[in-house]
C-alpha cells in the first residue's frame, strides 16, 4: 500500500462525487435520478472499502465478517419487498 | 497483514491466549468488522424506512428534497472525502510506527470532521428557520394538512437520519482527540497497541464516510428537479 495510490482513488472519489452533482443538475427524472446516485455512491463506497479500509488486502474470515453486514442488509430490503412490491395499494 | 506490519517499530508485550502479536492485529481488525456489520444494519433500517415512505409518497418526499440545500450536503461529501484520505494516511503512517506523521494526519482529520459537523449546524440552523424542523415549528403555508403531514415525514426522517450520523461522526471526533493528544504526548516509534487503535478508529471514520456518500443521494438528490 502506498500514499499515491491513496491519492488516486481520492481523486477517482472527488471525480465520482462530481458525477453526482453533475447529475443532480440534469433532467434525468425523480426515479432514475436518485437510483443513478446510489448507484454512483455503491461505487464510491466500494472504493473506500476495498482501498482505504484495506479490504483488498485482506483474505478469508475479515472479509466474511464485512460481508455480513452486507448481506442481512440485503435479506432486510428483500424480505420487506416481497411484502411491499407485491401489496396492491389502493 | 500488510506489507508495513513487519516493519513496526516496537511491540507490546502479547496477551497469553494470543500466539504472537500479528494474531492481535487479526483479532482486533475482526472485531472492528463485526461492530461494523451491526452498524450497518443500524443505519440499513432507517435507509429501508425511508425508502418505503419514499415509494408511498413519492410527490411529497420531491417536494421536501426540494428544500434541502444541494450545494452544501455535496460540500460536506467532499470534506469527509478529504478526512477519509487523511486518516487512510494516518493509518500508513501507523504500519511504519511514525508518531509524528501519524498523529499529524489525525489532527487533519479531526480539523476536517469539525468543518463537516460545523457546517451541518448551519445547514440545519437554516433549516429551522425555514420552519423545517418536525416538533419544534414545522410549517409549510399554503399546503393542505396531508400533503404537509407527508412532506413532515420526510423531515422526521432526514433529521433523524443525519443527526444519528452527525451522533457518529462526534464520538469519533472525541476519540481522534483522545489519539492525537497521546500522540503528542509519546515518544519514540508508535506501539503496537496504538496502532492498532488508529487503525479501529480509522476503519470507523471510513465507515461513518461511507454512510454519509449513501445519505447524499438519498436525501439530497431525491429532489432538486
Amino acid at each position: 500500500m502506498k500514499s499515491s495510490l491513496l491519492l488516486w482513488i481520492y481523486l477517482v472519489l472527488v471525480i465520482l462525487l462530481g458525477c453526482t452533482i453533475g447529475m443532480a443538475l440534469l433532467p434525468l427524472g425523480v426515479v432514475i435520478k436518485p437510483l443513478a446516485g446510489l448507484l454512483v455512491a455503491g461505487v464510491k463506497g466500494g472504493l473506500i472499502v476495498l482501498f482505504f479500509m484495506q479490504l483488498r488486502y485482506h483474505h478469508g474470515t475479515l472479509r466474511l465478517f464485512a460481508a455480513a453486514g452486507a448481506f442481512c442488509l440485503f435479506l432486510l430490503f428483500l424480505l420487506i419487498a416481497t411484502d411491499y412490491l407485491t401489496r396492491l395499494w389502493s | 497483514m500488510t506489507e508495513h506490519e513487519s516493519q513496526q517499530g516496537c511491540l507490546d508485550p502479547v496477551a497469553e491466549h494470543l500466539a504472537d502479536p500479528a494474531q492481535r492485529l487479526d483479532i482486533a481488525r475482526l472485531g472492528v468488522w463485526l461492530f461494523l456489520s451491526t452498524e450497518v444494519l443500524f443505519f440499513g433500517v432507517l435507509f429501508l424506512g425511508f425508502t418505503l415512505y419514499r415509494r408511498s409518497y413519492p410527490d411529497e418526499f420531491v417536494a421536501a428534497s426540494n428544500h434541502l440545500n444541494l450545494w452544501l450536503g455535496g460540500f460536506n461529501t467532499l470534506v469527509l472525502l478529504t478526512s477519509s484520505l487523511f486518516v487512510a494516511l494516518a493509518v500508513l503512517g501507523a504500519d511504519r510506527g511514525d508518531r509524528r506523521g501519524s498523529t499529524r494526519y489525525l489532527a487533519a482529520t479531526l480539523a476536517l470532521g469539525l468543518v463537516f459537523l460545523a457546517i451541518k449546524a448551519f445547514e440545519w440552523h437554516q433549516e429551522y428557520q425555514e420552519h423545517l424542523v418536525p416538533g419544534l415549528n414545522f410549517a409549510l403555508p399554503g399546503t393542505d394538512a396531508g400533503w404537509a403531514a407527508h412532506e413532515q415525514l420526510f423531515f422526521c426522517l432526514y433529521f433523524i437520519m443525519t443527526g444519528v450520523h452527525a451522533f457518529h461522526m462526534i464520538a469519533g471526533s472525541g476519540v481522534l482527540a483522545w489519539l492525537i493528544l497521546r500522540g503528542w504526548r509519546g515518544h519514540g516509534p508508535l506501539s503496537q497497541t496504538e496502532s492498532i487503535r488508529i487503525e479501529s478508529t480509522a476503519l470507523y471514520w471510513h465507515f461513518v464516510d461511507i454512510v454519509w456518500i449513501f445519505l447524499l443521494p438519498l436525501l439530497y438528490l431525491t429532489g432538486f428537479n
